[in-house]
């Protein structure tokens, strides 16, 4: 534990991190204002002691929109990162457990779902499922899947082979038995270190999306789309767009800082170098 | 099938199976391999013949010793016992009868049953025998857990009995350490003690010396012998030291290129080995008491796997090959009591050989 926190990746990405949480948890706390109520003569201000960041196109509190988009951005990007990793390791274990067709067809049907750039494969899904809050989990965790697929079958091709899964079965424990209690430990270090490199891309997926109008509905805020509505006014009012890109971007390096820093110090060569 | 016919007969055409009751006592075998045969193919039609008929019995209580060089056959065929070879891609031939049962016709469900609570293995490299992310405590209850209705609790107080029983310094403090915090002999004494578990009837060493450095292998054989004595399982250990068959062994089948080459009591294999094979072997062994320039080596390799010689294995190296054993292959006989061996020529070359 002392020497994760000698590594400045995840010291920093993780101090990030941990502040937006806070955001997102203390949201009342943090603005006297309600993100809904709309005030149009008071629309677009200019960052003032009454309101930090500016209002928006109908007289909203920016920083108050940005700290309750905080909660949905993250719950989100969570709720999504979280169905991938549950259908990823899950189907990725199997596969490379169990290899032969089993591997062969739950791959191609990753290697079709990799085909798609992530973003198109969201507009699909979003356009079918149509947007809600529940529905965008969905659509921002699907493309996701495949960078934990392919994690968990990799790492479990590799440990399926070594002597100690061999000294299970010979106990006669089952497979399942085997990929969950044996597999499963062995392979979430590695989930840690995609998952944080993959709740960056699920931030940046919901501003994208939100972006482009499949973000959650009117007058919820998120992130993607304080951008969105704030694009017409980039010059003229530019606090809108500029302080929620900001956190947005924040955010996302936040999590690749982590991830970074997750990889370095759970990297067994690494680890051998320095010490 | 043909081989299986003539091996049951010895040297003097009387059929085998009575000799080998008479001498086990009239007891039926609690294993009995059959003609197992076990291939893998390779890519262009090839294939790497592991195993290529090999008939063994082991008796309730007996400690069988398995020799033979690297690439042998041995642990494929005791895997194969505990159905530890995946097939496809192997592919498997033969029968092996567990208490009368041939083993090769089970369900996988009936397969786990046997392992770990009838049938155990102990493996050649403790440091990645045991799992590095669990406990080796839950290790061992885990296959109380799986074979025996009992509790958590009781498990984990089997667990530390069984420390105890390995011999295992500081048991309690050592029960929930992780598989890195021990020393490699340590761990083959969690592996030995995983093995004991649930009182199996068999216990498969598969080199479980051969990872350790000396000292540590003289205290785990030393184990091995005295759970030997005071438990009835039967051990069959698989190793390539002579030394270590001699310790614990009461007799010996001598593997090569998947074949058995010779079984015999130890003693006897020791004192009179009738195998050219066998006899280059024992001549390796470096003596203490005389003076030795250079050790004996058996000339040449061991056959390559996908394209065995035909005939012998054994002839492109034997010193008395003749065209006989290049053209037919000798299967293995009787050849006195509690002696058996696979060559047209036993006995031809005796003692030892020197450089």
């Amino acid at each position: 534990m002392k020497s994760m926190l000698s590594n400045k990746f995840i010291v920093i990405g993780g101090t990030i991190i941990v502040l937006m949480l806070l955001i997102a948890i203390f949201a009342p706390l943090l603005t006297p204002y309600e993100y809904g109520t709309v005030n149009l003569p008071n629309k677009h201000q200019p960052p003032s002691s009454e309101h930090v960041m500016g209002t928006d196109l109908y007289g909203r509190d920016v920083w108050c929109r940005i700290v309750y988009g905080a909660r949905i951005s993250l719950y989100v990007s969570f709720s999504a990162v979280a169905i991938a990793i549950i259908f990823g390791s899950f189907f990725g274990i199997i596969a490379g457990y169990l290899k032969g067709v089993v591997d062969i067809v739950f791959s191609r049907v990753i290697d079709i779902m990799m085909a798609f750039p992530p973003l198109l494969l969201s507009l699909i899904l979003g356009a079918c499922l149509g947007t809600s809050l529940q529905n965008m989990t969905i659509y921002i965790g699907v493309p996701l899947i495949p960078m934990f697929f392919r994690v968990s079958r990799g790492v479990t091709l590799n440990i399926g082979e070594r002597t100690y899964i061999m000294a299970a079965k010979s106990i006669g424990s089952s497979r399942l038995r085997i990929m969950m209690k044996h597999i499963l430990p062995n392979v979430l270090p590695q989930i840690f270190v995609v998952l944080s490199l993959g709740m960056g891309g699920a931030i940046l997926a919901e501003a994208a999306l939100g972006f482009l109008g499949l973000g959650v509905p009117q007058p919820t805020p998120s992130w993607g789309l304080i951008v969105n509505e704030g694009k017409l006014y980039m010059f003229s009012a530019p606090w809108t767009t500029g302080f929620s890109g900001a956190f947005i971007a924040l955010t996302v390096l936040g999590f690749n800082l982590l991830g970074d820093g997750l990889r370095d110090f759970l990297d067994p060569k690494l680890k051998h170098l320095e010490s | 099938m043909k081989s299986q016919k003539d091996c049951n007969q010895d040297y003097n055409g009387r059929p085998m199976t009575e000799h080998k009751l008479a001498a086990a006592g009239k007891r039926a075998p609690l294993l009995e391999i059959r003609d197992l045969r076990i291939r893998f193919p390779i890519r262009g039609g090839a294939s790497v013949h592991a195993v290529n008929g090999i008939d063994l019995d082991l008796y309730p209580g007996e400690s069988l010793g398995v020799v033979g060089e690297s690439g042998c056959g041995k642990s494929v065929t005791f895997s194969s016992v505990m159905r530890l070879v995946a097939s496809p891609p192997a592919i498997i031939e033969g029968d092996i009868f567990f208490e009368g049962r041939n083993i090769m016709e089970m369900t996988t469900r009936e397969m786990r049953k046997i392992r770990g609570k009838k049938i155990t293995m102990i493996f050649q490299e403790p440091m990645t025998s045991l799992n590095p992310v669990m406990k080796i405590g839950y290790q061992i209850m885990e296959t109380l857990l799986l074979h025996e209705k009992i509790s958590k609790k009781a498990a984990a107080e089997r667990a530390l009995e069984l420390f105890k029983l390995v011999e295992i310094p500081d048991a309690e403090g050592r029960l929930w350490c992780y598989p890195h915090q021990l020393s490699g002999g340590l761990r083959q004494r969690v592996m030995i003690a995983m093995a004991l578990a649930c009182s199996p009837k068999i216990l498969l060493a598969d080199e479980p010396t051969t990872a350790l450095d000396v000292t540590i292998q003289a205290q785990v054989l030393d184990l091995l012998k005295r759970l030997q004595r005071e438990t009835s399982m039967s051990i069959v250990m698989i190793t390539h030291d002579l030394g270590v068959i001699a310790e614990l062994s009461k007799r010996v089948a001598v593997f090569y290129a998947g074949r058995v080459l010779e079984e015999a009591l130890t003693p006897e294999i020791f004192r009179n080995p009738l195998h050219p094979y066998t006899v280059g072997l024992l001549s390796c062994i470096p003596k203490i008491r005389t003076e030795q320039e250079r050790l004996y080596v058996i000339e040449g390799n061991i056959p390559d796997p996908t394209n065995l010689p035909t005939g012998c294995p054994f002839h492109p190296r034997c010193k008395i090959a003749t065209e006989k054993c290049r053209r037919e292959e000798p299967l293995k006989r009787r050849y006195s009591e509690n002696h058996y061996v696979a060559c047209h020529y036993p006995g031809k070359i005796t003692g030892k050989i020197t450089v």
